[in-house]
């Protein structure tokens, strides 16, 4: 073949690297949250797979459809004014939320917001070469780093495949630059400036890390963060040493949530009666000539069995009677993170340490280990997908409880082998440990380690069921045996005077959960919880004094008294110390929970069948976790709430009613007032742009006022049948030009702006409306037959 | 109301003798606007036209007439099942004086041809015509001769008479552009064609001088051929196109000459509307006769069933 011939072959169409760049947009957002997101299971994977595959199909449609309708047209400048109003949207959000509701965002991550907005923009408008040019560039900030901030190691697929689709775009863009240097239009040079920036903003960025051996220092004055900067906020998910409660870092290994490949470490730290000494200050000395209750025989032999226990506290008492100074917690604030430890699950939670029984009028006794009498399910291993897993017991449906859901907890400071359980553990995994000999009840409902230790930062998986209130007519109660300790009662003035109150506050309810739940929301309502309040330095019976005399206290007596009033009336219960964890300290973006010293807690229990306990809270404050509520019950409860609302302020819901009702009546017609007002705020382009636009208002206007155009007719046509008058001709005619003509048949500024005045009148909203209202007439005639 | 003079619209020096073809056309064929307008968009296409009506309802006046305005010649073929193809493409005979050969055209070599009752012909000389109106030229004894540049055949057949006929293969059918029906007049037009016989004896031979020459009407031809349509345009005239192809009802779709003819006409209706480009609206109008010629449809099932297509697809509105 000659020379000549072969440099006139016509070369293949130029790749433009369309679908490259929206890939690497795409891909580079999925970065962005897939480190910001949780993603601890397969399931999780595979939500946010399908939901990254969603989202860039979303993506990739809009781009089709935004390159087909040309919108904002070809000159930068719109597209750009979109590009950063839409990208700094993200922050205006942010700060919004941030004032409204206190919520929000780690600061690191409020610019890789707009990042990512500003990328996914650019992708839209992926037809223009600038657009691919500077989103390619955002598009690689954004995954370094996203992927720097990661902690998951299958982030690293997400940075593998924005590689592939990088170097897919390199070579469209290069393919693309040789065809248009030999073909025809010289103007491909003007890309090498993005494209040389890309690597070097990357080799620069990469190179930071391996230099300074950390990352969070390699974006050091870049990034906000938190912690490690001597700065601390309340929304930061990263950070070292000074953060908050729940800070990740690499400098302490406290500061880790529950993960199962952190390492361990040893200290001392404090137990249960420590913290219960520090909440609610040292226990008074019992003069043993104040103690006027007399006690059975089996009931005073009962605390020698105690101390056969392993025990973290000789005696292992519960006193009512403190002390009126309050510790010093000031050494707590020293400590890199003053977590206890921390959860992950849904919150709040009740989580068990000790139990106790028996009642001497001031001083709760621990309940003997399990054994003996008491009937304690039996524990064995169960490999799970792979996993030992302590089943403790077996779910069987309807029986109170909602289905098994997982919590997983990693005790940091706390001393002792009992493990903080929540109410209702059916099974518990610790990642190694296959022997169920390893556990022990400790007392009923509450397990131990058969070691002197919990290791420090052993992730411990839960499996628990949370008791549903409104299956409680399911539930028996009082067939349990051998539960006698729970229905100790005194035969003092005192509790003669508590059983008086009790059976006045359940006068006329039939016996069962109608009682129990009286006598929970009497004590909740009719006393006010007083963290600081003490006994009486002479009071013989706590219970009898905080509900005959003082109304308030801290939640050990409202605890005690709930138990009390229950046992006067006959139904087993107990009184639990343990952790409460708190709703308002759950870290929502990593889905855990702290527990701190604060949150040392006392609550009852009721005995129920099948050796079940029901948690009860009767501290105003506090609340028991529910089953998680269904999408239909959630929607129930945001309209009763609005109906509440709606009745509680009548005016301004009348008003609120009929405006929405106008609203609903009239929302074409404001919706066509929008456009009118779009039409007038927004800058059109003269010529056919200005056509265009006017010709989709219409489209739009047609619609709303009732008369569609046919999917098979032209606008031309369907303007010039629904106008209900003659149309001048060149009217339509600009129209069709509009529409269908080739681009060389030119549209005048004139003629536009002439079309912008006529349109809206000839095809005006009473008009239309008017053509709609006779159609209908038209309609109903020939439906119905009639002249 | 606007005034202004948009840009959109031809201004072609010639539209005012095609707009005389069309009134006198007009005055011909009483009241039969749109028949003269699928005329016009056939002739500027460069198509021909298949007539299929009754006897007298002027098929052979409509042609005279348009050979008569354009200035051409003009032939008419009787068809007849023992017609010869040598009958319409011409014969060579030997000159006893030159002792040579010497060729005698036919009748294709006019340039207006009405060919009546094609359908009464045999398939042998239906198929000389194949290559005329395809080719714009004959083969006779192996030498190929060019037909004018104007050649137009105006058919007509007999929808009515079944014995002695031999239906029009596909292929032929797809060489015309439209298939019209011309249909009886209403009364008052038919007053008027009465009245105009009488005038028309008074002023004998007014209406028998052209009205565009050869050049003109091959540089409208040519203007025609060049009207743009757009992509969306094309793309919708394929998709219409393509929905005949897997309608249940029809066994032979359009074919792509079929296709390529149906935008030549939507391109010659465009002009005659005095547009520069060609909208959906176009395609639109000129699908029945160029799809009922093709579809092998009655007319009246023709309309039927394009008006379901057109439902059928929906129309571009984008550039």
């Amino acid at each position: 073949m000659p020379a000549d011939t072969r440099t006139r072959r016509p070369l293949a169409a130029p790749q433009t690297g369309r679908g490259a760049a929206v890939g690497m947009a795409v891909l580079a957002a999925a970065t962005f949250h897939a480190a910001t997101l949780v993603l601890d299971a397969p399931h999780h994977v595979l939500a946010f797979t399908a939901a990254v595959v969603a989202a860039g199909g979303a993506v990739a449609l809009a781009a089709r459809e935004v390159a087909r309708r040309d919108w904002l047209g070809p000159a930068p400048a719109p597209r750009w004014i979109a590009v950063i109003v839409g990208s700094l949207l993200g922050l205006t959000v942010e700060l919004a939320i941030r004032s409204a509701v206190g919520a929000g965002i780690a600061p690191e991550q409020v610019p890789l917001v707009v990042f990512r907005n500003a990328v996914l923009l650019l992708a839209l408008w992926s037809h223009h070469a600038d657009a691919r040019r500077v989103g390619g560039v955002l598009a690689m900030f954004l995954v370094v780093f996203s992927s720097a901030l990661a902690e998951t190691p299958w982030i690293l697929w997400l940075v593998v495949a924005f590689a592939v689709s990088g170097a897919w775009w390199l070579v469209s863009s290069y393919t693309g630059s040789v065809h248009r240097r030999v073909v025809a239009v010289d103007d491909a040079c003007r890309s090498r400036g993005w494209l040389a920036a890309v690597p070097t903003c990357l080799v620069m960025a990469l190179a930071a890390v391996p230099v300074t051996g950390h990352r969070v220092r390699a974006l050091e004055g870049f990034m906000p963060t938190s912690g490690g900067q001597h700065r601390s906020s309340p929304r930061a998910t990263s950070g070292v040493g000074d953060g908050d409660a729940l800070v990740a870092g690499l400098d302490n290994i406290r500061s880790f949530a529950p993960i199962d490949d952190a390492p361990f470490m040893t200290s001392h730290e404090p137990s249960l009666y420590d913290l219960f000494d520090d909440t609610y200050s040292t226990p008074r000395p019992v003069r043993q000539s104040d103690r006027a209750i007399s006690l059975p025989p089996e009931t005073a032999r009962a605390p020698e069995r105690h101390d056969a226990a392993t025990t973290q506290k000789a005696g292992r008492e519960f006193s009512l009677a403190r002390t009126a100074a309050r510790p010093d917690r000031s050494a707590i604030r020293d400590i890199a993170s003053p977590a206890l430890f921390h959860v992950q699950g849904r919150v709040p939670l009740h989580l068990r340490l000790e139990a106790f029984d028996r009642f001497d009028g001031v001083e709760w006794h621990a309940e003997p280990p399990a054994g003996g009498d008491m009937i304690v399910p039996r524990l064995s291993i169960e490999p799970v997908a792979g996993r030992p897993w302590l089943r403790i017991e077996s779910v069987v449906a309807r029986d109170g409880y909602a289905a098994p859901e997982t919590h997983a907890i990693r005790v940091v400071h706390l001393r002792g082998n009992r493990i903080p359980l929540p109410n209702r553990v059916t099974g518990l995994h610790i990642d190694r440990l296959d022997r169920a000999d390893f556990f022990r009840w400790a007392q009923p409902g509450i397990l131990r380690l058969d070691r002197e230790q919990i290791p420090e930062l052993l992730p411990i998986h839960l499996q628990t069921r949370v008791e549903d209130p409104r299956l409680r007519p399911l539930v028996p109660l009082f067939a349990r045996s051998g539960a006698e300790s729970y229905r100790q009662y005194g035969d003092d003035p005192e509790s003669a005077q508590v059983r008086d109150l009790v059976l006045s506050w359940v006068d006329g309810l039939p016996a069962g959960w109608p009682q129990i739940e009286r006598v929970v929301e009497r004590i909740r309502t009719l006393h006010t919880p007083d963290p600081d309040y003490r006994l009486p330095a002479d009071c013989r019976h706590g219970v009898a004094e905080f509900l005959l005399r003082a109304r308030r206290g801290p939640d050990h007596l409202f605890a005690a008294a709930t138990v009390w009033a229950l046992r006067a009336l006959g139904y087993p219960a107990r009184l639990v110390a343990g952790f409460y964890v708190r709703p308002d300290r759950h870290d929502r973006h990593a889905g855990h929970t702290p527990v701190l010293a604060d949150d040392v807690h006392v609550w009852a229990e009721l005995s129920t069948a099948n050796d079940h306990w029901v948690t009860l809270e009767p501290t105003p404050g506090y609340e028991v976790l529910l089953p998680p509520r269904s999408l239909v019950e959630r929607t129930y409860d945001t309209l009763l709430a609005m109906a509440r609302w709606a009745l509680d302020h009548p005016l301004p819901a009348a008003i609120l009613g009929a405006g929405a009702l106008l609203a609903l009546g009239w929302r074409r017609r404001l919706a066509d007032l929008a456009d009118d007002l779009a039409t007038l705020l927004l800058p059109l382009r003269p010529g056919r742009p200005t056509v265009l636009h006017w010709v989709s208002r219409l489209e739009r206007r047609c619609r709303r006022a009732g008369v569609p155009r046919p999917r098979h007719l032209t606008p031309t046509r369907w303007l010039g049948e629904v106008a209900g008058a003659p149309v001048p001709a060149a009217l339509l005619t600009l129209v069709d030009a509009a529409l269908y003509a080739p681009p060389q048949v030119a549209i005048a500024p004139a003629e536009a702006r002439a079309f912008s005045t006529l349109a809206g009148q000839t095809w005006s909203w009473a008009r239309l409306r008017e053509e709609a209202g006779r159609r209908g007439r038209v309609r109903h005639r020939s439906t119905t037959g009639s002249c | 109301m606007a005034t202004a003079v948009f840009s959109t619209t031809v201004t072609d020096g010639d539209r005012p003798a095609i707009e005389r073809v069309r009134h006198r056309l007009e005055g011909v064929l009483k009241g039969k606007p749109e028949v003269v307008q699928r005329v016009l968009e056939c002739l500027l296409a460069r198509g021909h036209v298949l007539l299929e009506d009754r006897p007298g309802l002027g098929k052979t006046t409509l042609a005279k007439a348009l050979a008569v305005a354009l200035g051409g010649s003009f032939a008419r073929l009787q068809c007849t099942p023992d017609l010869l193809p040598s009958d319409i493409t011409g014969f060579s005979i030997f000159d006893q004086k030159t002792r040579e050969f010497a060729f005698r055209p036919g009748p294709v070599f006019s340039e207006i041809l009405l060919a009546d009752e094609i359908n009464r012909a045999t398939p042998r000389t239906q198929s000389a015509l194949l290559e005329a109106m395809a080719e714009r030229q004959v083969t006779v004894d192996g030498q190929r001769r060019p037909l004018t540049d104007g050649f137009f055949v105006i058919a007509t057949q007999n929808p009515h008479e079944q014995h002695g006929t031999y239906p029009l293969p596909e292929a032929q059918l797809d060489r015309f552009a439209m298939k019209l029906e011309i249909g009886y007049p209403h009364r008052e037009d038919e007053v008027a064609m009465l009245a105009a016989a009488v005038e028309d004896q008074r002023r004998q031979g007014d209406a028998d001088h052209p009205l565009l020459d050869r050049g003109q009407l091959e540089g409208i031809q040519r203007r025609v051929a060049a009207v743009p349509v757009s992509g969306a345009v094309q793309g919708y005239l394929v998709d219409l196109a393509r929905s005949t192809r897997s309608h249940p009802d029809v066994a032979l779709g359009a074919s792509p000459r079929g296709v390529l003819t149906w935008q030549r006409v939507a391109q010659a209706r465009a002009w005659l509307s005095g547009r520069a480009f060609v909208a959906p609206d176009d395609i639109q109008a000129v699908a029945e006769p160029v799809l009922a010629v093709r579809l092998g449809l009655d007319r009246g099932d023709a309309a039927a069933l394009v008006a379901g297509l057109i439902r059928q697809v929906e129309v571009p509105v984008a550039p």
